[in-house]
């Protein structure tokens, strides 16, 4: 499952801006334990790697029957941090391609950067950003995809392109294709799953939160149960099958066999997710990834990803249509809204893409802490 | 040099704060007024059960938000206390808009020094909370002087 080969992120997102610090200070807040995919990847860009990525985007731009697909890439080099733009112009032409904004800024002081506008208002970085990588104001009319092939967290709101997409697939043509498909398909009759891995029990908590389990870190069993039973309203109202399961593989198989939308809010550990039961179960990226889900569902993920552990990309490669996730901490009340929301919205016929815009226009937290990846199938 | 416009954070520590939540920021402050009140206001606080907030039931390890919502609110409570004067000290003062245009991004230090020298010559009663007064200061620059005016108004 390490080899990545050349997965391009196609997040989307509404509305989130990212800023520059301005002194270049090296240090990236979210020091948690090394995740799959910071020991897979390395904490810091990879230049040549970013570069493959680049040039296998414009070789696809190149090939697109069609003209306007605009891409954006954000492309550390020795002079600090550019923005590359490529534009399709039509099968057999040409693409354009410049570097539309550079800056001095280091690797770890745009991971800072992009990190502080995750933080509403935040008009000091928000400015940082804007001045230092302004975006030419030319895509009117134009489909504006965003690539984050060094995971540094942005989403096209960060570079206040509201309705651009950021979006990873091995082909832009499928990535295309799905954000049409996410733009149109009907669940409001379709199959939805849940999994709440909420501790119900003392044996629970101390599974699921292990050393962490003095109650002054996590809060009070109380408080979890509540959430459990907020979760279990919110399935009822919504029609969501509670999933169970009691082993890993009884988890991966019961995913495999969706083929709607699967909503996941569970407390992570870096790169390994805990459903607390009889026996706890925990899940990580690798393991994920392995599986195989048929019937291609939709994953609603909410849970802790201080730094991105590579979950979202592993869903895609068991074979999820699509994955709205997380950034950051998130609260299990706001996360469980969300997930209410969300599934009131497509149940009332609205599509998927569409849901999670309105969801992300309402709240600003949503808009600047969640993504949407994209993937074939 | 006004002492009050000593800094008070290393150039790291003021990109962390910069870089921070807002309800961080006024958890922070919330912090630092009580030291403000009067004794008498910090026993009612905690009388009123604003002191105390179970931990956060997140979603997972690692670093988590320092959000207070009862700390947020006395914070939110001094600059209404205060509101009148710091409206005059930082939403009437141009010269600190023209500082924010031309300081803002490279010279921040400079813009938070110059914003707590404007608070305390306007507020003398706050000199001696230059620590406050620097968090301030970073609240400010943070959200941008116009929009910390219109959420004080």
């Amino acid at each position: 499952m390490h080899n990545r080969g050349i997965l391009i992120f196609l997040t989307w997102r509404l509305a989130l801006t990212v800023l520059i610090a301005a002194d270049g200070t090296p240090q990236f807040s979210s020091q948690a334990n090394p995740t799959c995919a910071a020991l897979l990847r390395g904490l810091a860009s990879n230049p040549k790697e970013t570069q493959l990525r680049v040039d296998q985007v414009k070789s696809q731009l190149a090939a697109l029957a069609d003209p306007d697909i605009v891409v954006y890439a954000a492309v550390p080099n020795e002079t600090g941090m550019g923005i590359l733009r490529m534009e399709s112009t039509g099968k057999g032409k040409d693409i354009m391609s410049e570097t539309v904004g550079q800056s001095p800024m280091t690797d770890a002081t745009f991971r800072r950067a992009i990190a502080a506008v995750r933080q509403p208002n935040n008009f000091y970085y928000h400015r940082i950003l804007r001045d230092e990588l302004p975006l030419p104001n030319k895509d009117q009319g134009k489909l504006v995809l965003f690539m984050d092939a060094d995971r540094y967290g942005f989403t096209p709101e960060t570079f206040e392109y509201p309705d651009a997409v950021l979006l990873g697939s091995e082909k832009l043509e499928t990535a295309l294709h799905n954000i049409k498909r996410l733009e149109t398909e009907d669940h409001a009759k379709g199959s939805f799953a849940g999994i709440f891995g909420f501790p119900r029990t003392s044996e629970e908590y101390l599974k699921v939160f292990g050393s962490q389990s003095d109650g002054q870190t996590f809060g009070p069993l109380d408080t979890w149960i509540d959430h459990f039973h907020t979760a279990t309203d919110t399935a009822a109202r919504r029609d969501v099958q509670v999933l169970s399961p009691s082993s890993k593989d009884e988890a991966l198989k019961m995913f495999g066999e969706q083929d709607g939308i699967i909503a996941i809010v569970i407390h992570a550990d870096g790169a390994e997710m805990r459903i607390p039961g009889k026996k706890a179960i925990t899940l990580t990226p690798s393991d994920i990834a392995k599986a195989h889900f048929a019937k291609s569902p939709f994953i609603f993920l909410r849970m802790c990803q201080p730094t991105d552990s590579g979950f979202g990309e592993a869903f895609l490669k068991a074979g999820a249509s699509g994955v709205w996730m997380n950034r950051d901490t998130i609260e299990a009340s706001d996360a469980l809204k969300e997930a209410d929301e969300f599934m009131r919205l497509v149940r009332s016929g609205l599509p998927i893409r569409q849901a999670i815009k309105q969801i992300m226009q309402k709240n600003p937290n949503s808009r600047l802490r969640t993504l949407l990846l994209a993937e074939q199938h | 040099m006004n002492q009050h416009s000593k800094a008070c954070f290393t150039a790291e520590q003021l990109q962390e704060f910069l870089a921070a939540d807002e309800g961080e920021l006024y958890s922070m402050l919330g912090t630092l007024a009580i030291a403000s009140g009067t004794p008498i206001d910090l026993l009612e606080a905690g009388r009123a059960g604003k002191l105390y907030q179970a931990p956060p039931t997140v979603l997972g390890s690692g670093q988590r938000p320092f959000k207070h919502s009862g700390l947020e609110q006395l914070g939110k409570a001094f600059l209404a206390k205060w509101a009148t004067q710091l409206r005059k000290a930082i939403c009437e003062n141009d010269h600190l808009l023209k500082e924010e245009k031309a300081r803002g991004k490279r010279e921040v230090d400079v813009l938070i020094a110059t914003i707590v020298a404007s608070i305390t010559s306007n507020i003398p009663e706050l000199q001696q909370f230059s620590v406050l007064l620097n968090v301030l200061a970073v609240i400010i620059v943070r959200s941008g002087v116009n929009a910390f005016c219109q959420d004080l108004s």
